[in-house]
């Protein structure tokens, strides 16, 4: 083979003398997909950020064709073919869909008026480019009119719209449905075909399995391992990632069986709202997990909102442990004794620019501060409590700002937050969403032991790994109608996607 | 010959004298004279109590003079207002114009039109190129109060003062200041030691009482020694600014203030006990109407008017103020 | 690869202090440090600043901006903020003055229905942001529109004298060599900053502003705790300008004008953010201080007064921008990898 397309060797990178990589290397020819692995902090980010020339890197090389390069901005590795997709979306919501693909570069008008935008130029370039993709979207849509998922895709198709020679992927497919992740990979290995070389970031080792050609995996900040994906095994490489054994969850899902089931603690019946779900009805035990699969945008997220009374029911009641109880807001399912985990945690689930503790908290005046008055012995004990209990995992102690926690490490101190406050149901949005796989580890395990407590939960995930992993009992849904319902050990992906793409069970 | 030369030259002589006196006798050849007038009267505001007092003042006088008629408009302190009013006026046929209007860049427009059409304007407090004036004598008015502090520092304090408290408005211009420094050359001129450059304090009131407190708060600190203080301010807010701040520091037997205005919440100061406030130069809006429709007639009927008219300031103390504004004090002049 | 500038978890009597100084120990540092160097410079320029005389005036002329912004930190931190301060601090004084002068009604009572109209002034913006959610910015302009307006109807655009010994003692009179105004001050001061560190209502504040749809989803009454919030800060603003009225014993239409002004310079030079979610009275405190001293030492220095508004305006940035650029290097360097 001639010289790769990219070499970095040897890289070191500290800040404020904390070594973040440690002679890290990394190798990528062309047409060819390498999976970067590695938990939340392995220093992924920072060596890719460092390609891109946002860090500067302490010592080592970055070689392109053989070619020593420095690039001191984003911009010279951007001229270079570099091509980053962040899982943040950056994007002018108020702009169309043409004028964010071509932002900056906008086609002109010939002669006289060579000032003037041509817009039909415009929307004809965007179309070309939306064609790569094989996506159906006016390119005229302001951007803020698509959903996340299209938001995403427009992404991806403004990195490719450029000439590109390397891409990298940072969990190009947090957002996106099976069938959606699997015409991407058919793009990924069009791109392939055409010579360029892709770096794919994901915590799903499925995909890595399906797309990579070649794998390597930081821990730490120190290279463990490159391997040809064919030499591997998924157990292998978890190991490699996390730094131990992860226990297999088949064993604990043969204990399923023996599992006690308390009384029916929520009890749906008939909830409907007009546009998302209808005539739902289902019911959750204490001890019990129940996984609601759904492909996104099946209105399982609505559900669970309108549960917790974020978004209000037409028609229809629930009941908690047999009482009926009017939820108009989240205040009153709260007093229900209801909690919710929301999809979009640096959003909704937590107040980033508070500490651990107060996030803890936010929501247990009542056993913390009976007069108003907060208890602050009692507050720190029970912080200390959960932090223990759940395994939360920061540097600083209780008053680090949630900012600066991994996202396995904030899911924790939600969950945290609705055990203080002792609630009796437990509603979960897509729970392990962007969680490495070690936390996503620790996250089962922990809903698992409150299941044991006896609390009520209810898990709505579009991750098919994780449905079936963590439910005792799984119902799908499909364009707002429950379609199917599995014990955990009739359960099989083909079941669970066959029904919750609208087919018979 | 000789005779009739002499005959002649008298001749000549008496219509040499009788010609430039022709016109003034015989009044009814003035093309603007009239039997009755309409005479349009555009405000500056209708908001505020100054104003509103002008316009009530000018339809007494009206009244009063029996033969003219107002038509009313309001300028909204706005010179386009101003400028659609005068056309306004002008359709409507009036004789002549009393404008209040605060935009100076409009005064040529408005006036070229009333030139154009032979009606006589009278600007108020604005002046406007070509039209008679009438307003404050700034400067004179400032003096008046400034001679009254400095006759009363003459009488009880030995005609000597530690301290001067200069309250001035310095972002507001050149009427504020002229009547600034009339008062405190008035002061200085008749005060039988004047006060020193170093204890002459100018202070930003800022047009509010607050400011005003605040600024004389902050320097009465500075002037522990000075047992005798007097302070010149631009209007009765500042004033009663400056009494205020005395009073809570516990200086205000220290302390002796005139100003500028003397509206009904500087008289009620003026008239108090044990008051601090010597008097302030009266402005009587409510009696502009009464030197301003006279001279609208003189012009009217072509009789030579001053290009400039100043309004009789009067300084109002505890000693006049009852002469002028008795029914508003009932229970201070009953005594 | 976490941040590493964090330190150990803490130990002792008074742990909530002691973390609130570590938490904001920096901003309040540099505030204080600044304001130390500014008393400096002005006990070398001016000779009269250091005496009891001027401690006791600044004492009293302290409270009126100090206790506005007592309120504007509590919706600053919300992420909202109350342009109608001046105006409803305007109108308490107005309302009571003519309750007093023309309906007779006794003076402590008049001054009550003041204080309860600007009070309702509060609830209504409260109202029309948390529940008819108009951007606070644009219902508390109209508010300042409106109110001011409604004080010049009321009052006729006149001033009133307020001349009653009891009334003056609020603005005037002092308790064993204390400005009344000034302990007055200081015990909200006290009450406000318990409340906001001890207290679920005060964290929830933080919460709001932090993140409005986690703290609503964590089943925080988000509506009400804004309309308490744009309550008191009209009640306090009704309360500044009862002490205004007081000390110039007299009640004008046009009272309190540009107050707003002063008091969100005075709290963002505090270190509370525009955006919501961070700020503490103790820096609200300290700006309150460092805005009066400078207008106190600039008067007795002798500067012209439009070179006092160019240096406050100056310090406000330095100071903020000072801040930003301490932050802005601690995140560069500090940061996650």
């Amino acid at each position: 083979m001639s010289a790769p397309l990219l070499e970095m060797r040897h890289i070191d990178k500290s800040f404020y003398g904390v070594k973040v990589l440690d002679d890290v290397s990394i190798d990528l020819f062309a047409g060819e997909t390498v999976a970067l692995l590695g938990e939340n902090g392995a220093g992924k980010s920072t060596l890719i950020k460092i390609l891109n020339g946002d860090y500067t890197r302490d010592s080592g090389d970055v070689m392109l064709d053989g070619q020593p390069v420095h690039f001191a901005e984003p911009r010279d590795a951007e001229a270079a073919g570099i091509r980053m997709i962040y899982q943040e979306l950056h994007y002018a919501p108020e702009l169309s869909v043409a004028e964010n693909l071509l932002l900056g570069r906008l086609p002109h008008r010939q002669g006289a008026f060579g000032w003037m935008v041509d817009w039909n130029a415009t929307r004809e370039k965007a179309r070309e480019a939306l064609k790569l993709l094989n996506v159906d979207i006016d390119p005229m849509t302001k951007m803020r009119d698509l959903s996340v998922v299209e938001r995403e895709i427009i992404e991806i198709v403004k990195a490719l719209s450029r000439k590109a020679r390397i891409i990298v992927m940072d969990e190009p497919t947090a957002a996106l449905t099976p069938p959606e992740v699997q015409r991407l990979f058919g793009i990924i290995r069009d791109l392939c075909k055409q010579g360029i070389g892709i770096i794919y970031i994901s915590h799903r080792l499925d995909e890595v399995f399906q797309i990579a050609h070649r794998v390597t995996v930081l821990r730490d900040g120190k290279h463990v391992g490159t391997h040809p994906i064919a030499e591997v095994t998924h157990k292998a490489l978890v190991k490699m990632m996390v730094g131990r054994d992860i226990e297999e969850r088949a064993e604990v899902r043969k204990n399923a069986a023996a599992i006690q089931l308390g009384e029916v603690v929520l009890d749906v019946e008939k909830l409907s709202k007009q546009g998302a779900f209808e005539d739902i009805s289902l019911q959750v035990r204490a001890g019990e997990i129940v996984g609601l699969f759904g492909l996104l945008g099946a209105g399982h997220n609505i559900l669970t909102q309108t549960i917790f009374g974020v978004e209000k029911a037409d028609s229809g009641q629930v009941r908690i442990g047999g009482q009926v109880v009017q939820i108009a807001s989240p205040q009153d399912a709260k007093r229900a004794g209801i909690g919710f985990v929301p999809l979009d945690r640096k959003v909704n689930g937590l107040v980033m620019g508070m500490s651990v503790r107060k996030n803890i908290t936010l929501s247990n005046w009542r056993t913390l501060a009976p007069l108003g008055i907060f208890s602050q012995g009692k507050e720190m004990q029970n912080t200390h409590h959960w932090v223990d209990q759940l395994g939360i995992r920061m540097a600083g102690g209780v008053e680090t700002h949630t900012r600066y926690l991994s996202g396995g490490n904030q899911q924790k101190v939600v969950l945290a937050r609705w055990l203080e406050a002792n609630v009796r149901v437990l509603l979960l949005n897509e729970p392990t969403w962007g969680v490495d796989v070690g936390a996503r580890s620790d996250i089962y395990d922990q809903l698992e032991a409150l299941a044991a407590k006896g609390l009520a939960i209810l898990m709505v995930s579009s991750d098919i790994e994780e449905v079936l992993t963590v439910s005792h009992r799984i119902l799908t849904i499909y364009k707002g109608r429950l379609t199917g319902e599995f014990m955990q050990g009739d359960a099989t992906q083909e079941k669970l996607l066959h029904t919750a793409a609208g087919g018979v069970s | 010959m000789k005779f009739s030369r002499k005959l002649s030259l008298v001749f000549a002589l008496v219509v040499m004298l009788l010609v430039p006196l022709f016109p003034m006798v015989k009044a009814q050849d003035c093309p603007t004279a009239q039997d009755e007038y309409v005479i349009g009267f555009a405000n500056l505001t209708e908001d505020i109590v100054f104003t509103q007092l002008v316009r009530e003042g000018i339809l007494a006088a009206a009244e009063e003079a029996g033969n003219v008629e107002i038509v009313l408009a309001d300028n909204r302190l706005d010179g386009a207002t101003a400028l659609a009013n005068s056309d306004n006026f002008i359709a409507q046929g009036v004789d002549g114009v009393i404008h209040f209007q605060t935009d100076e860049a409009f005064g040529n427009v408005i006036m070229s039109r009333f030139r154009r059409e032979g009606i006589p304007v009278i600007a108020i407090d604005i002046p406007m190129p070509g039209a008679t004036f009438f307003g404050a004598d700034n400067y004179n008015a400032g003096r008046l109060a400034g001679e009254a502090l400095g006759e009363w520092v003459n009488e009880n304090w030995d005609g000597e003062a530690n301290a001067m408290l200069v309250l001035e408005l310095p972002q507001s211009g050149p009427i504020p200041a002229a009547r600034m420094q009339g008062m405190e050359e008035g002061f200085q001129e008749t005060v039988e030691t004047p006060v020193a450059d170093d204890m002459i304090f100018r202070l930003d009131s800022k047009n509010t009482q607050e400011e005003s407190f605040q600024v004389v708060s902050d320097t009465l600190p500075t002037i522990p020694d000075a047992e005798k203080i007097v302070a010149i301010t631009i209007n009765d807010g500042t004033a009663l600014g400056v009494i205020a701040a005395a009073e809570a520091a516990g200086r205000a037997e220290q302390i002796m203030v005139v100003g500028q205005g003397a509206d009904p919440s500087g008289q009620e100061a003026i008239v108090a006990e044990n008051s601090r406030y010597l008097g302030a130069t009266g402005y009587f809006p409510e009696l502009y109407g009464f030197q301003i429709i006279p001279a609208m007639i003189d012009l009217l009927e072509c009789r030579a008017v001053a290009p400039a008219i100043y309004v009789n300031h009067v300084f109002i103390n505890q000693e006049n103020v009852c002469e002028l504004y008795a029914e508003a004090w009932p229970d201070f002049c009953a005594e | 690869m976490q941040n590493t500038a964090t330190a150990a978890p803490s130990r002792g009597m008074m742990p909530q202090l002691g973390r609130w100084l570590r938490g904001e120990r920096l901003t309040t540092l540099n505030l204080f440090v600044t304001f130390v160097i500014i008393c400096i410079i002005f006990a070398s320029q001016a000779q009269f600043f250091l005496t009891l005389e001027n401690f006791v005036n600044i004492g009293r002329t302290l409270g009126v901006v100090g206790i506005v912004s007592i309120g504007m930190t509590l919706v600053l931190i919300t992420g909202g903020v109350d342009i109608s301060v001046g105006s409803v601090a305007a109108l308490s004084s107005v309302v009571a003055s003519i309750l007093w002068l023309q309906a007779d009604v006794p003076l402590f009572l008049a001054t009550v229905i003041g204080l309860l109209a600007c009070t309702f002034v509060g609830f209504l913006n409260g109202y029309l942001i948390a529940v008819v959610r108009i951007n606070p910015l644009i219902t508390t302009l109209a508010s300042f529109s409106i109110v001011r307006g409604l004080a010049f109807v009321l009052s006729n655009g006149q001033t009133n004298q307020l001349n009653d010994e009891a009334f003056k003692f609020l603005g005037r009179g002092e308790i064993a060599g204390f400005p009344v105004s000034l302990l007055l001050m200081i015990a909200l001061y006290i009450l406000f900053f318990f409340i906001m560190h001890f207290t679920q209502f005060g964290r929830n504040l933080y919460a709001i502003g932090g993140s409005p749809d986690a703290s609503r989803l964590a089943g925080i009454a988000v509506r009400r705790h804004l309309l308490i919030v744009y309550t008191l800060s009209g009640f306090l603003a009704g309360l500044a300008g009862i002490i205004i009225a007081s000390q110039l014993a007299s009640s004008a239409p046009r009272a309190a004008t540009g107050l707003e002004f002063t008091v969100i310079a005075a709290v963002v030079l505090g270190g509370t953010s525009l955006s919501g979610g961070k700020g503490s009275l103790i820096g609200t405190l300290v700006g309150v201080f460092i805005l009066r001293v400078l207008d106190n030492g600039l008067v007795q220095t002798r500067v012209s007064s439009f070179y006092q508004d160019v240096v406050s305006g100056a310090v406000l940035l330095l100071a903020v921008g000072f801040d930003q650029l301490r932050l802005r290097l601690t995140s560069t360097f500090g940061g996650k990898s």
